[in-house]
């Protein structure tokens, strides 16, 4: 069924350098991954993993050291890594596909009113006059539930909290009505509660205006309420992909398995709260074999000689460890892996009500 | 008798004028009249009070200090002899020379009392001082008085300056040339900063590029190289190369020209220091990313989003810049002949005129006060997020 | 890569490689029998293992190793090194390599020349007057002093006296940047640690901010004048280090206000470390790439902030034979003889522009590399 989908952006064996001190380093290894139209795809990992790296490179928007060394993005029949100009990205950043970053507090200019940001795009994409942007603007931030939207139209970002302004940038990403908006951490810098209700919000935005989501995230226990596929990223590559029931139910990866078993939200009361050992590699040194392997708990000889290939586990489902490999001995799942569904479905009732608590 | 009623009216005026407007700010007055809160209420009103209230501090420690270090620098004794004392004088002329000087400069009584007297003298409070000099006769000396004013300031007198009358208020020396400092000064400072803009700005543009690299050097060079050296440098440039002339002439506006150009070059390489840093930040600030992303154009991102946020810390400078070149520059003016204010505290040193010396940083210490301050205001006038009602 | 499954025969074809290519696992068996056995001991499980994740890391982090490589990969520092150690020999040395006496002898204010060949060529240059000007020759190498410079200067070679001005001039330079830094660091740390200290220091901060130094310095000079003779060099340092301090401590003070509340001093704090032990021991070291620029840029500064001095008369009596490189600059530069004569000006600028610019370049160099957050 998901051959039937139509690929909105291709990304095929993509690799990302960035010139450090004269060195160069892979930050980016060799990924490949499609995104499907109209869905969300969320990329789970660590920080400096290279999630955001990756979707950096669909806007052209790498820092100034950072480079494609290899691989295509297909997104419309253009390639987007083939890009080089300014103006070549004009045509894609905001008006085809629109960022909104982790921090609110620093994305939108403290020293321009939230009206002006807002309708700067709706002139720019658009080509409204300025007494049609400011009436489409305040419509926006009334979508964005903003209350008083007139009022708060001519106020600056310093006098909004957090989740205003990130619903202030979610509504400037609308104003620019894109195919593909990349969702970087959108929540990581805010309270819990707003959290909640900022997902809501773009979950809902995204019913109406039918747009593809790319969800980066660390957490992967907020993936599971918005997300239709899930890429997991370590160490530069993609380990493990498939739709959210594959990644969730029928986890193959031991660094996805870690990931889930570290979730609070399925810890019960008497198991201590389980977490990786170690850091992940600097990107520095070379990597030899698995990058997991050496926190791996089921890390076998091979994976510190030799990194593993994909193993295609369904039609949508793939993940590259040697445990999938016929020679593999069968190993045991953690005990938290194996419960999943039932705990899963333990937690989603809880999230459920805490959402609905929040649009009291 | 007309001038200190006057001086007094100002000062009680002014007086009712504060203690009404922190009254009217405090409620207790026309706490309900709208219009009248929005006149003597206003935040800007109360902070530029606060500020300049809290600064008569750092203003008094300043008089104080200059007070202390004048009377260990200017000894009564040994200053009269230094200004007084020559072929033709007699002793009973130096005395009277001696006595009317030290009067006027206010060493009677304790030091305490000197203290208070210096203060009174500073302090804008009306009172009479003359001009007071001794006519020389064939054998005899008189006392006579020239003209008497109603001071607000009193700075003391000048003695043995040529071109100018002995027992000469130092007000009516030190004004015109602040004038005409100010006149060079301004021309100056337009040009360091329509030079300094657009180097800072290029700089940051072609971030550790060729230009880039040129100007970082250059700017270290004027960091690392002593002024005076470096004023030559550009004399020997200026009026060597270009054979400007070498000697200031107010009338002559060719003759500005390698003070102006001179004072240009320097400044504008900390102007753009401090451009090129800001912008820099800017560069990297997130809503320049998300800018970006939303789609915008370069040009667009530039003008509208890093140079506006770059130059709002900058603004505070203005005021400073503007009111510094009242006082003048001590190399330049001096290199150059300039008849300025930088020229004046040299010429009063080897000429023992301490007070015009005194005039000079308690007026400094004024205007710097008021720079302070002027910047703070614009500051908050091109910054939304600085309110003064906190 | 590829979503694919590898075969049977793939996964062998790569054992074979991994075996060859990893010595742990070569033994006398031949290939076809270790394929199994091989197989096997790959796909033994063996955990997470720490020592094995130390080969992924890069080389192990020594601060000073990536200052000096990062300091020495500059090609411009090693310039200023090399011109720096060749001003310093001359400084040393100079005078006793090439020294020349003076043209012509002082006797009571008036000038008798000295009868020596060269003064055929003095007379060539310089006026008819008492104004003799000898540019740069085998002699004087940097040619001769201008009798318009000052009594003192009449018929002096060039190149000896500016070796003497830099002699003293790089001595209170050095002087004036060990005492800045260390009462900059003292009071600083002080500043920053001790709330009580922060209005007074600021006060005081506000009321040099608002006083022209120059003013002051006129002023301190006045008093200082009739024990110049005596207490010279103590009297210059005192004046140019009396507020050169101050810019120091203020910077000193904020870093420490910021790293003072970071945790780890709050740990320290509520473990019961005294004020002292958490200066020395937790910030001091922090401070490090700061002290050693502000060492390197005070010298130039110093030596600059002489300079001005000694163009508003307020340095060393020369009188006293205490000539520095200021000296010779401003006096040099006194009447405008030098415009036409520019010998006068670039024999002393050809010493204090490169001595200057090299300890400055350094020090921003030297900021760069003691920077760990360029370390990477």
């Amino acid at each position: 069924m998901a051959n039937e989908k139509e690929v909105v952006i291709d990304v095929k064996n993509l690799s990302v350098g960035f010139h450090v001190r004269g060195k160069k380093t892979n930050v980016i290894r060799n990924i490949s991954f499609p995104v499907y139209r109209g869905e969300t795809l969320a990329i789970v990992g660590e920080s400096g993993s290279g999630k955001s790296v990756t979707t950096k490179t669909f806007t052209g928007m790498l820092d100034s050291n950072g480079f494609i060394s290899g691989g295509s993005i297909i997104f419309d029949g253009l390639d987007l890594a083939k890009f080089k100009t300014n103006d070549d990205w004009l045509q894609i950043r905001g008006k085809r596909i629109a960022t909104i970053f982790q921090d609110p507090m620093t994305s939108l200019n403290p020293l321009l009113t939230i009206g002006y940001q807002i309708s700067e795009v709706l002139i720019l994409h658009h080509g409204l006059s300025k007494k049609e942007a400011k009436e489409e603007a305040i419509k926006l931030l009334a979508k964005v539930r903003i209350p008083n939207p007139e009022e708060r139209y001519n106020d600056y970002p310093f006098q909004y909290s957090g989740g205003m302004r990130q619903r202030v940038v979610i509504a400037i990403a609308l104003a620019c009505r894109p195919e593909v908006l990349i969702c970087d951490e959108p929540t990581t810098a805010l309270d819990v509660t707003v959290q909640a209700q900022i997902i809501a919000l773009i979950k809902e935005l995204q019913e109406e205006y039918k747009w593809t989501t790319i969800f980066i995230t660390h957490d992967l226990g907020v993936v599971a309420n918005v997300a239709d596929r899930i890429a997991v990223m370590y160490a530069g590559q993609i380990v493990e992909y498939g739709t959210v029931e594959d990644v969730f139910y029928h986890p193959e990866h031991p660094y996805t398995w870690a990931l889930l078993a570290s979730l609070p939200q399925l810890g019960t009361k008497d198991e201590p709260l389980s977490f990786i050992v170690g850091n992940p590699p600097s990107f520095a040194g070379e990597i030899i074999g698995d990058a997991f392997a050496p926190r791996n708990e089921y890390a076998m000889n091979i994976d510190f000689v030799m990194e593993p290939p994909i193993f295609k586990i369904s039609e949508t489902h793939w993940a590259k460890t040697w445990l999938l490999s016929p020679n593999a001995p069968k190993v045991k799942k953690p005990k938290v892996i194996e419960e999943l569904h039932l705990r899963m479905k333990g937690a989603a009732t809880e999230l459920k009500r805490q959402e609905g608590e929040d649009y009291e | 008798m007309a001038s200190y009623l006057i001086g007094y009216t100002i000062i009680g005026v002014l007086v009712i004028f504060v203690v009404f407007s922190v009254l009217v700010k405090k409620r207790i007055l026309f706490g309900n009249t709208v219009s009248v809160q929005k006149i003597f209420g206003h935040p800007l009103l109360h902070y530029s009070l606060r500020r300049i209230g809290s600064s008569l501090i750092s203003i008094a420690l300043a008089i104080i200090v200059t007070f202390f270090l004048l009377r260990l620098a200017y000894p009564a004794q040994a200053t009269c002899l230094k200004l007084f004392a020559g072929n033709h004088v007699s002793e009973d002329l130096f005395k009277l020379r001696c006595d009317t000087w030290k009067e006027e400069m206010g060493f009677s009584g304790s030091v305490l009392q000197q203290l208070g007297t210096f203060f009174y003298n500073i302090l804008p409070l009306p009172k009479n001082i003359c001009r007071t000099d001794i006519v020389i006769g064939n054998g005899t000396f008189s006392y006579e008085i020239y003209s008497c004013r109603a001071f607000v300031i009193n700075f003391g007198t000048i003695y043995n300056l040529p071109g100018f009358p002995d027992g000469g208020f130092v007000i009516d020396y030190m004004l015109p040339r602040m004038m005409t400092s100010f006149k060079v000064g301004i021309i100056a400072t337009v040009l360091e900063l329509g030079l300094g803009y657009p180097f800072g700005i290029l700089m940051a543009r072609y971030q550790n590029g060729i230009f880039d690299k040129i100007g970082k050097t250059y700017i270290m060079t004027i960091d690392a190289i002593p002024g005076v050296a470096y004023y030559y440098i550009w004399m020997a440039i200026l009026c060597g190369l270009f054979a400007l002339p070498r000697v200031y002439d107010p009338n002559n506006f060719l003759t500005w020209l390698p003070i102006i150009l001179t004072m240009g070059f320097t400044g504008m390489s900390g102007i753009g220091l401090w451009v090129r840093r800001y912008m820099v930040d800017e560069f990297n600030a997130d809503y320049v990313k998300f800018a970006r992303s939303k789609g915008l154009e370069e040009g667009r991102i530039m003008r509208i989003h890093i140079l506006r946020n770059a130059v709002v810390p900058l603004v505070r400078t203005f005021p400073s810049a503007v009111i510094g070149a009242l006082m003048g520059t001590y190399y330049l003016e001096n290199i150059y002949n300039v008849d300025g204010i930088g020229r004046a505290i040299i010429v009063a040193n080897s000429s023992y005129n301490s007070s015009l010396l005194v005039a000079v940083i308690i007026v400094s210490a004024l205007l710097s006060v008021i720079s302070y301050l002027l910047g703070d205001i614009v500051t908050a006038m091109v910054d939304p997020r600085i309110s003064f009602t906190s | 890569m590829a979503v694919k499954n590898l075969n049977e025969k793939d996964v062998e074809k790569l054992f074979r490689e991994v075996n060859e290519n990893d010595p742990r696992l070569a033994s006398s068996v031949p290939v076809e029998d270790k394929i199994d056995t091989n197989i096997k001991d790959l796909f033994t499980v063996v955990g997470s293992s720490e020592e094995k994740s130390e080969r992924l890391d890069s080389a192990p982090y020594s601060y000073w190793r990536m200052t000096f490589s990062h300091l020495f990969k500059n090609p411009l520092v090693i310039v200023c090194l090399v011109i720096l150690g060749i001003l310093l020999f001359f400084t040393l040395f100079g005078t006793l390599i090439h020294y020349y006496p003076p043209l012509t002898t002082n006797v009571e204010g008036k000038v008798i020349p000295n009868p020596t060949p060269d003064l055929i060529n003095m007379t060539k240059f310089g006026d008819p007057s008492n104004n003799y000007l000898l540019g740069p020759n085998s002699r004087n190498w940097f040619g001769v002093c201008f009798s318009g410079m000052g009594a003192f200067y009449r018929g002096q070679d060039m190149w000896s006296c500016v070796w003497k001005g830099t002699q003293l001039s790089m001595l209170l330079g050095v002087t004036v940047a060990v005492i800045d830094t260390v009462l900059g660091i003292l009071i600083g740390s002080l500043w920053g640690y001790f709330r009580w200290l922060d209005p007074i220091l600021i006060e005081f901060r506000n009321f040099v901010n608002n006083i022209p130094t120059l003013l002051l310095d006129i002023l301190l000079m006045q008093f200082f004048q009739p024990y110049m003779e005596r207490y010279g060099f103590l009297i210059i340092v005192f004046l140019l280090t009396a507020l050169g301090w101050l810019g120091l401590a203020g910077f000193v003070r904020n870093q420490i206000i910021i790293i003072r509340n970071r945790e780890y001093n709050i740990a320290s704090q509520t473990l019961g470390s005294s004020s002292k032990a958490m200066i020395t021991h937790n910030l001091l070291p922090y401070l490090i790439s700061v002290i050693v620029t502000v060492v390197s840029t005070a010298i130039p500064g110093a030596i600059s902030s002489e300079v001005g001095l000694a163009f508003f008369n307020l340095s060393f009596r020369v009188q006293d034979g205490d000539i520095t490189l200021g000296q010779i600059l401003t006096k040099a530069v006194a009447d405008q003889t030098w415009m036409r004569y520019p010998y006068l000006l670039i024999g002393p600028m050809a010493v204090m522009a490169p001595l200057t610019v090299c300890f400055f370049y350094l020090g921003l160099a030297l900021a760069d590399a003691t920077d760990p957050k360029t370390h990477r």
